[in-house]
């Protein structure tokens, strides 16, 4: 009777087989052939591959079965697989090895990448998976063997297929190059926290390199897993003889550092390309002659993104968690959610990033939306530009599930709590796909007010994830940070909490520190010497404002302070322009003052000119109040204006102090060097010249006077028009404009942020949209910025996007101008195929194309209205049916 | 390290003879130096022998391929390569992020990155060239599906001949694009060493581009070089695919729509 194959795994040595495309190859097997369809056209040969192993002494072989799925066998997928667990099964019983070998379901990748680099959604490559192992569990495999994976979000769609229609064990070994990436950039480690996530039974590398190059790898994967680690080389690196792809690795020096390999702590091992039944035996003898040990698994509390880690507690530095992403209590970013602006949440992500966050939390519920539809979008957005970990903040199990089945990594979760509804709904997600859980100390009685009692729920929490096989240091407990305001008490008893998980519990903790101080004034002041005392308790994870001078300053000098800041890199790289707040202050007034001088300056040039501004001037008076107010946000420290509302988003974007004061400041010193020739303002010139601080710094100043919308018509336009006709002309080039756009923006964002509340006047809607099947959307995305630049509403559908979603939305919004860009001939098709349906079903809609394989007679030929040659061309011709009114 | 020509960068950011500004040029030189880091260049080639029949036909690697443009490109060779080249998805992920932030950093990566695949695709090229001059061959300049009237739809061979994902880690999308988006795929020629200096001046060796320039398409827009439409251009009614010596071609998963049916 033969044993699980899971009661010797890392129990034993457990040898896996060799190469099979290169044995194929010497038995006739085409360049460009599918090996899989020798499964139905040469069985005997495939019986014979497997034979070869078999009596090398392979315990596993492989199925021939790698690029075995529905989109290289869209006809006879079920024959393919089902004839190649069948010859499997035929040759185990002709070697007589049938109580001591095994039958590995062979998957490798899709041979597509998934979104958002490639087209495959990960939900199809779950589904493309799930064909496959369905079949292979039916025909009587004994495991499932993923291997070759170069990308760990196709290996987490495959793990999940795997575990989601069958109970067979699962094992998977990925590829890393010689520096230790992965083809996406995942890292040993960041692959490993995500694979035993998922709950796999054994995980490890195979492929692209030889034994001896694998060994640092081997050494990270040994280190970081907790699961038997299989090693399955290459026969060496590759090399081109004669158009024939050739190993430099012999059999036995494979086998001698197969041994080394072993050593190290790898359990499982085998071979891959360019390997041979012989190269098989060989490693076979060289490790059977070492006594067999298995490595002690290290404990870590490890989340991680697609290419980082961020190691919780164990030594490591305390976890700055940024809070940004989260609608409660603010305005704007409530608007964001609602009007479906991703772009703004992305944008807050990566701010904190620039300021230090280590991890970001995401939270996204609000009443008026849809929180699993929208935590699945933002925490996809957010992945696929940034790679920090994520938090995914949710009380909403749908969402959580959602966000997770779809995070690229292994996530924080936040949270859970000791009451027995909300474990029993939480944890089972935790087991499926992974994770590091938050347990709050509260539970049915609320919360508890001792130190006690809070660590009675967090042993709780433990044993109550134990039951469901979540190991204890996949649990982070929230001490809980209740105000000071109604409990004088309530910050002795967090921090004599948080004190005990570390000595009594010996396990990681969290706060969400800013409740401190909620009632209080200059909150800041509270919540970063309670920070600092929270640390010194053993605090691991923080969730914070990383914008928020006076938390930042807490953390890096606690780190400084006890020697967790390397040669005080962090410490010096923040603060060695570091100024005291008075000198701050005194600068900031100097600064204001000079301003308003400034400011002053140009109106009175103004009212001199001509008499018409006196109404305007009298209009932006009501401005001023407005933009005084968020000025002295800006101009004063944050240390005294700024509790968690401290934001000012147009100033905020540098963490690093007394520094952005100083580029207005500079650029307002130049007092009263414009209003002479004609009109050309200092903004004009900035933007013309393309420099967006200075832009923004103009614009604030001129807002002091003028109304927004005075500056909008009389600079920004006119200079980007300007711009837009050097551009035109030819004595621009693209980089300009581009430029100029960008210091165009920073400008309207400082604009727009003091008529925050008033209508904003759109001159019409413009939809843009790269075709379906079309991934690179760089053109649209200039046209996009230069629209709006020019006062356009543009409805920004994206990429690959299917021609009846750009005919519902037109039809939908009434939108009368759609852009549409296509890069290959390939996806022109589409391009003409959504012209035909926007004519049938929106005939009053004007269609602009443009795009790399575009010319004026192709854009004729398919019935286009414009053909987009360079970036102004559909500026001009918006402009052009705004004029008439068409818009 | 890949070197990269900033006259290069220019021209693929539609350089239009204007001096660029200082500050354009450190944007370029912040950009270029983060892209050096994230880049993981990768190269992968095989060479076969091919044959010819007038006026537009050629076969290599079990493919017979109409294309005027690749007839006249590999004219007179014996064996060519078929080459990818890409320099990752690290350069993609840059692109990503700077959509978000800056759309001038994006321009730059764009071009930045096209020029960072040539660059690569030329230095290896370079490689065989060396080689193939010790065996008496000379190289004619690489020739890409999808430029002039040489279909698209090749890329789906260059994937299964090269397994392009797994040397090189690219792979195709459904229609044809590559990822990483800057990689390259090609044809190059490999031509005997006397049949060159019998038809051209010796001359020919230094200005090596200026003779390429004969081997190349005149119009490298397929939609203006093949004047059919979008469809028909990406052409999978050029290519007929015979792999397997014992399959013939009706057996070929184009069969229904081939030209070369009765073959």
């Amino acid at each position: 009777m033969r044993k699980n194959i899971l009661e010797r795994l890392g129990k034993e040595w457990i040898f896996f087989d060799g190469g099979t495309g290169s044995i194929l190859q010497s038995k006739g097997l085409q360049p460009g052939e599918l090996p899989e369809t020798w499964n139905l056209t040469h069985p005997d040969d495939i019986i014979d591959l497997h034979l070869g192993y078999l009596k090398a002494g392979s315990h596993i072989f492989n199925t021939n079965t790698f690029g075995a799925n529905r989109l290289k066998f869209p006809d006879n997928l079920d024959e393919i697989v089902s004839a190649a667990v069948g010859l499997a099964k035929e040759a185990r019983r002709i070697s007589g090895r049938e109580d001591d070998s095994y039958i590995a379901l062979d998957i490798g990748p899709t041979g597509k990448l998934l979104k958002p680099m490639g087209d495959l959604s990960f939900d199809d490559a779950v589904d493309i998976f799930s064909e496959v192992v369905r079949i292979g569990a039916r025909e009587g495999a004994d495991l499932i063997l993923i291997e070759t994976m170069n990308d760990s979000y196709e290996a987490k769609a495959a793990v999940l297929a795997a575990k989601e229609n069958c109970d067979l064990p699962v094992l998977i070994t990925c590829v890393f190059d010689a520096s230790g990436k992965m083809l996406t950039g995942g890292t040993p480690e960041s692959a490993v926290a995500m694979l035993e996530g998922l709950g796999v039974d054994g995980l490890g590398t195979n492929c692209s390199l030889g034994p001896e190059q694998m060994i640092p790898i081997v050494e990270r994967l040994v280190k970081a897993a907790h699961v038997p680690v299989l090693v399955n080389p290459n026969a060496g690196l590759p090399k081109s003889v004669d158009g024939k792809t050739v190993y430099d690795v012999d059999a036995e020096t494979f086998a001698g550092f197969m041994r080394t390999i072993a050593k190290i702590g790898a359990t499982g091992l085998g071979g891959c390309c360019g390997t041979t039944p012989e190269y098989i035996k060989k490693e076979i003898e060289a490790v059977t002659a070492l006594p067999f040990h298995a490595p002690v698994p290290e404990e870590h509390t490890v989340i991680s993104s697609f290419s980082q880690v961020v190691e919780i507690g164990g030594g490591a530095k305390p976890v700055i968690i940024g809070e940004r992403i989260n609608p409660t209590g603010k305005k704007r970013f409530k608007q964001a959610l609602i009007e479906h602006d991703i772009d703004y949440i992305v944008d807050q992500g990566l701010q904190q990033e620039d300021a230090g966050a280590h991890v970001l939390d995401v939270n996204v519920g609000s009443p008026e939306i849809n929180e699993t539809e929208l935590i699945d979008e933002v925490i996809t957005r957010l992945q696929s530009v940034l790679a920090l970990p994520l938090q995914i903040d949710t009380s909403d199990p749908s969402a959580m599930e959602r966000a997770l089945r779809h995070y690229n990594g292994k996530a924080l979760i936040n949270s859970v709590n000791g009451k027995e509804e909300v474990m029993h709904s939480v944890f089972p997600l935790v087991k499926k796909y992974g994770g590091v859980i938050v347990g709050l100390c509260l539970d049915e009685d609320g919360i508890p007010d001792t130190a006690d009692g809070r660590i009675r729920i967090a042993k709780k929490i433990y044993d109550t994830a134990a039951s469901y096989g979540i190991r204890k240091e996949d649990v982070v407990i929230d001490g809980l940070c209740m105000t000071i305001s109604s409990d004088p008490k309530s910050a002795l008893v967090t921090l004599e909490t948080i004190r005990r998980i570390r000595d009594e519990l010996h396990r990681t903790s969290i706060l969400g520190v800013s409740n401190i101080s909620f009632g209080l004034p200059a909150r800041e002041l509270v919540n970063s010497y309670f920070f600092a005392m929270a640390l010194q308790n053993g605090l691991s994870c923080a969730i914070i404002n990383p914008n928020n001078q006076a938390m930042m300053q807490a953390y890096r000098s606690f780190c400084a302070l006890t020697a967790q800041d390397e040669n005080f890199m962090d410490f010096i790289g923040a603060y060695q322009n570091y100024k005291t707040p008075d000198k701050r202050v005194s600068e900031a007034v100097d600064a204001c003052r000079s301003r308003v001088l400034n400011a002053l300056g140009i109106s009175a040039g103004d009212l001199k000119s001509s008499g018409s501004p006196l109404g305007g001037g009298n209009a932006s008076f009501g401005a001023p109040s407005g933009g005084f107010s968020s000025k002295s946000g800006i101009g004063i420290p944050s240390g005294t204006s700024g509790t968690e509302g401290n934001s000012s988003p147009g100033n905020s974007g540098f963490s690093t102090g007394a520094s952005s004061d100083l580029s207005s400041s500079g650029a307002a010193s130049q007092v009263g060097s414009d209003s002479a020739q004609g009109y050309h303002s200092k903004l004009m010139e900035a933007i013309e010249r393309g420099m967006a601080k200075p832009a923004a710094a103009a614009t604030k100043e001129a807002l002091l006077t003028r109304s927004a919308l005075d500056i909008i018509n009389q600079d920004l336009v006119p200079a980007l028009d300007i711009v837009g006709k050097g551009f035109e002309k030819g004595t621009l080039f693209l980089p300009q404009l581009l430029m100029a756009a960008e210091a165009a923006k920073a400008a309207f964002t400082v604009v727009k942020e003091s008529m925050c509340d008033s209508q904003q006047e759109s001159k019409g809607k413009v939809i843009l949209a790269t075709v379906k099947g079309d991934i690179h959307d760089i053109g649209k995305n200039i046209v996009k910025v230069l629209l709006e630049n020019y006062g356009y509403d543009v409805i920004d559908l994206g990429k690959d996007v299917p021609p009846e979603t750009v005919v519902e939305t037109a039809i939908q919004q009434d939108v009368k101008l759609v852009g549409l860009s296509a890069l290959m001939t390939t996806t022109v098709v589409n391009m003409e195929e959504t012209i035909k349906q926007l004519r049938e079903k929106k005939p009053d809609c004007r269609i602009a194309v443009g795009g790399a394989v575009m010319t004026q007679d192709y854009a004729d030929k398919i019935g286009a209205d414009c053909y987009g040659r360079d970036a102004m061309t559909t500026v001009r011709y918006a402009d052009e049916l705004c004029e008439k009114g068409l818009l | 390290m890949i070197e990269l020509r900033t006259k290069e960068i220019y021209r693929f950011l539609g350089y239009r003879n204007i001096t660029p500004t200082p500050e354009i040029d450190e944007r370029i030189r912040l950009c270029v130096e983060k892209m050096q880091a994230a880049a993981s260049p990768r190269c992968f080639y095989r060479k076969f022998p091919i044959s010819q029949d007038a006026p537009d036909i050629t076969h290599i690697a079990g493919l017979t391929i109409r294309s005027k443009n690749l007839y006249r490109n590999l004219q007179g060779c014996e064996e060519a390569y078929m080459f990818a080249a890409t320099v990752g998805l690290g350069i993609d992920q840059l692109i990503k992020r700077s959509e978000v932030t800056s759309i001038m950093d994006a321009a730059i990566y764009q071009a930045a990155g096209a020029e960072m695949v040539e660059a690569f695709a030329d230095s290896e090229t370079e490689k065989i060239r060396t080689l193939e001059e010790k065996n008496g061959f000379r190289l004619r300049p690489r020739y890409s599906p999808g430029y002039g009237d040489l279909p698209l739809q090749l890329q789906t061979d260059f994937a299964r001949i090269l397994d392009m994902q797994k040397w090189c880690g690219i792979s195709l999308t459904d229609t044809l694009l590559m990822v990483p988006s800057k990689s390259i795929t090609a044809f190059i020629g490999c031509v005997k060493a006397e049949a060159t200096i019998a038809t051209v001046f010796s001359a020919a060796r230094e200005s090596s581009t200026e003779n390429d320039e004969a081997y190349l398409a005149d119009v490298v827009n397929p939609l203006e070089a093949t004047g059919l439409s979008a469809k028909e251009s990406t052409g999978s009614k050029k290519i007929c695919r015979n792999t397997l010596p014992e399959t013939s071609c009706t057996q070929c998963s184009m069969a229904s729509d081939c030209i070369y049916r009765h073959c």
